[in-house]
């Protein structure tokens, strides 16, 4: 489990951290989980002919519930693909305008993830609502909306988490302004 | 404005915002979504068509696969399994001139058929490797040069995550695209083995050692037996047989391969005694890392295709390619060309989702084979890797050398011959499509 920097933090920041941490580690999880259910499967088909029912839809859910709940983490650790060769060097030569670059990139990760969430929520509501399931009724179903609530959480994680991000860009380029003086 | 006028903006502006420095996904994602609110006059259709790439779109059962691909090949790493193989394949070709770089590139081969991960064969190897072949006097550059040529081996030889993103940008299926990269990644083998025999002969200075003092070296090194050796085979062995084995046989489906293939790589481990319960955590929380920033990679992809697709813009650039008197081949030569260049600043992930949703339009009218087309797309890109200013496949090895002393442009000029021989490859790979398309 990914360990947890405890130190001269505030209460709330401390639970968010915790918070980014603990949907990354579930998803890691569920990955783990993922794998052996497919093994179970295919064991169970090789050896005793008996498929376990669902196992495709499971898999087909499970994506978008592994991917999202470990974005905030992903985000928070600078995992997101980037080329930075050139921001590098920009960072390295004049690290003001890098702090400035920083906060416009995460400002526009934030409204990318706003407009997922725009979507999501009326998604979620309209599944929750509708009572929508996969799967083929009398074999196997399994209901929609805890995987679309996934998505509305996650996304609102992954929102305050570039929050944090640009507020850390600019105490810095207070700080740095405030030592030059 | 226009729609073409809008898609042709929109690309030139993601291209900026990535090079500057933007986030990949965001950049794709972010303009695709200004784009399409520009061309359709208010905000639903952007959000509809991205919620749509972000939820329904990613619960596909067959992208299940890269999870799974992605643990396996972490998992394998874990397990010195690089080294293990890298022995033996020492051990076989002691005799031989070069031997040691044939044995890397050998080694790379066998690694990048039970891994998906191309970065995880460039550090295992360059950890492993460049140390026996500084031991025994071989050049610094050469020996960083031969990891960094056979590194690109892991993207083309299946399993590959690379295979996979192709598949679902071009909606091939991904037995399909593991068919198609045997033979090319056997034959890029085989072309850095000539070159490496070429070296040999003709500038064995360039590549160094060879003399009394490795001679003496390679003596005082016992002889591996029997017992040793299978016990370093079979892990190999096994996961390609469970793997490859199961979806060459249609016994299973990629992703079953995965799920077999990446429990496989735990057991292993565990009786390698490789595994403690820190360690495992660690793999699968940098399992979920990987795959999360590769699905938001495709989301954000999908997104773009689609803002192409509104705004005409690939079908146009067809016809005005159509237009013009580059021909067939020209507009071939044209696409390598602009893979190469991208290739030295972005990863190849994102080349891949860039480049083919506007170029697919634009070859339709030739009626090529898609699945060839990918595995030209792939290695394209993968040259790029190994070239300056930013070829990301040298970063990585000079970041995990442990000796200090090998610069980045030695890294650069030891990978360039290795460049050369992937390009006349992917030369031979376009004028022979036949080459790709054997098993499929």
């Amino acid at each position: 489990m990914k360990e947890f920097d405890a130190s001269k933090k505030t209460g709330l920041a401390r639970a968010f951290e915790l918070w980014v941490l603990s949907l990354n580690n579930i998803g890691a999880i569920w990955i783990f989980v993922l794998m052996v259910i497919i093994n179970a499967d295919v064991f169970a088909r090789f050896l005793f002919n008996a498929p376990i029912n669902g196992v495709p839809e499971m898999v087909a859910l499970s994506i978008v519930g592994i991917v999202f709940l470990q974005l905030g983490e992903a985000v928070r650790a600078g995992r997101l693909t980037r080329s930075d060769g050139f921001f590098n060097k920009v960072v390295e030569k004049r690290p003001k305008l890098g702090l400035v670059l920083n906060t416009f990139y995460d400002l526009c990760g934030m409204a990318f993830f706003i407009a997922i969430l725009f979507g999501a929520i009326p998604i979620f509501i309209e599944s929750y609502q509708g009572g929508y399931y996969v799967g083929t009724e009398g074999i196997f179903i399994i209901a929609e909306w805890p995987i679309r609530l996934i998505l509305v959480i996650s996304c609102i994680t992954v929102v305050a988490v570039f929050l944090s991000l640009v507020k850390r860009h600019l105490t810095a380029l207070i700080n740095s302004g405030a030592t030059e003086q | 404005m226009t729609g073409v006028e809008v898609g042709l903006l929109s690309v030139v502006a993601i291209l900026l915002l990535i090079y500057s420095g933007m986030y990949v996904p965001v950049a794709l994602g972010l303009v695709s979504f200004v784009s399409v609110w520009y061309l359709r006059g208010s905000t639903e259709a952007p959000i509809y068509l991205l919620t749509l790439a972000a939820s329904s779109g990613l619960e596909e059962y067959h992208y299940g696969v890269i999870p799974l691909f992605v643990l396996m090949g972490l998992l394998v790493s874990q397990c010195d399994l690089g080294r293990d193989i890298y022995d033996v394949a020492n051990y076989a070709l002691r005799k031989i001139k070069g031997g040691l770089g044939i044995a890397t590139v050998a080694a790379n081969t066998a690694f990048a058929a039970i891994t998906g991960v191309s970065i995880a064969s460039a550090s295992v190897f360059a950890r492993v490797s460049v140390p026996e072949m500084r031991r025994f006097g071989y050049s610094p550059r050469f020996a960083v040069g031969v990891v960094a040529g056979s590194s690109v081996l892991g993207m083309l030889i299946p399993p590959s995550v690379m295979l996979i993103i192709y598949a679902i940008v071009a909606e091939l299926s991904v037995a399909d695209m593991f068919k198609a990269g045997i033979i090319p990644g056997l034959l890029l083998a085989f072309a850095y083995v000539a070159l490496i025999l070429c070296m040999a002969i003709f500038f064995p200075k360039y590549i160094g050692g060879q003399d009394e003092k490795s001679r003496a070296i390679a003596k005082e090194q016992g002889v591996l037996s029997g017992l040793e050796i299978t016990k370093k085979i079979v892990p190999f062995l096994v996961l390609i047989l469970l793997v490859l084995g199961g979806i060459y046989g249609g016994l299973f489906t990629p992703t079953e391969a995965g799920a077999v293939g990446a429990m496989g790589a735990l057991v292993i481990s565990l009786i390698k005694r490789k595994l403690t319960r820190p360690v495992f955590w660690q793999v699968l929380s940098e399992t979920g890392n990987i795959v999360a920033s590769l699905l938001l990679l495709i989301v954000a992809a999908t997104m773009y295709s689609r803002m192409l697709a509104i705004s005409g813009l690939p079908t146009e650039f067809g016809v005005w390619l159509g237009g013009t008197d580059l021909g067939y081949v020209g507009i071939l030569v044209v696409y390598v060309i602009m893979l190469v260049v991208m290739g030295t600043i972005l990863d190849t992930t994102s080349i891949i989702l860039i480049m083919v949703p506007l170029f697919l339009p634009v070859m339709q009218p030739y009626d090529i084979n898609l699945v060839w087309f990918g595995i030209i797309t792939i290695v394209g890109a993968e040259i790029g890797l190994l070239t300056p200013p930013l070829g990301i496949s040298c970063y990585v090895i000079k970041a995990t050398l442990p000796d200090k002393d090998i610069s980045l442009f030695d890294v650069f000029a030891g990978a360039f011959p290795f460049a050369v021989v992937m390009l006349l490859v992917l030369i031979l790979l376009i004028a022979y499509p036949g080459i790709s398309l054997i098993f499929v």
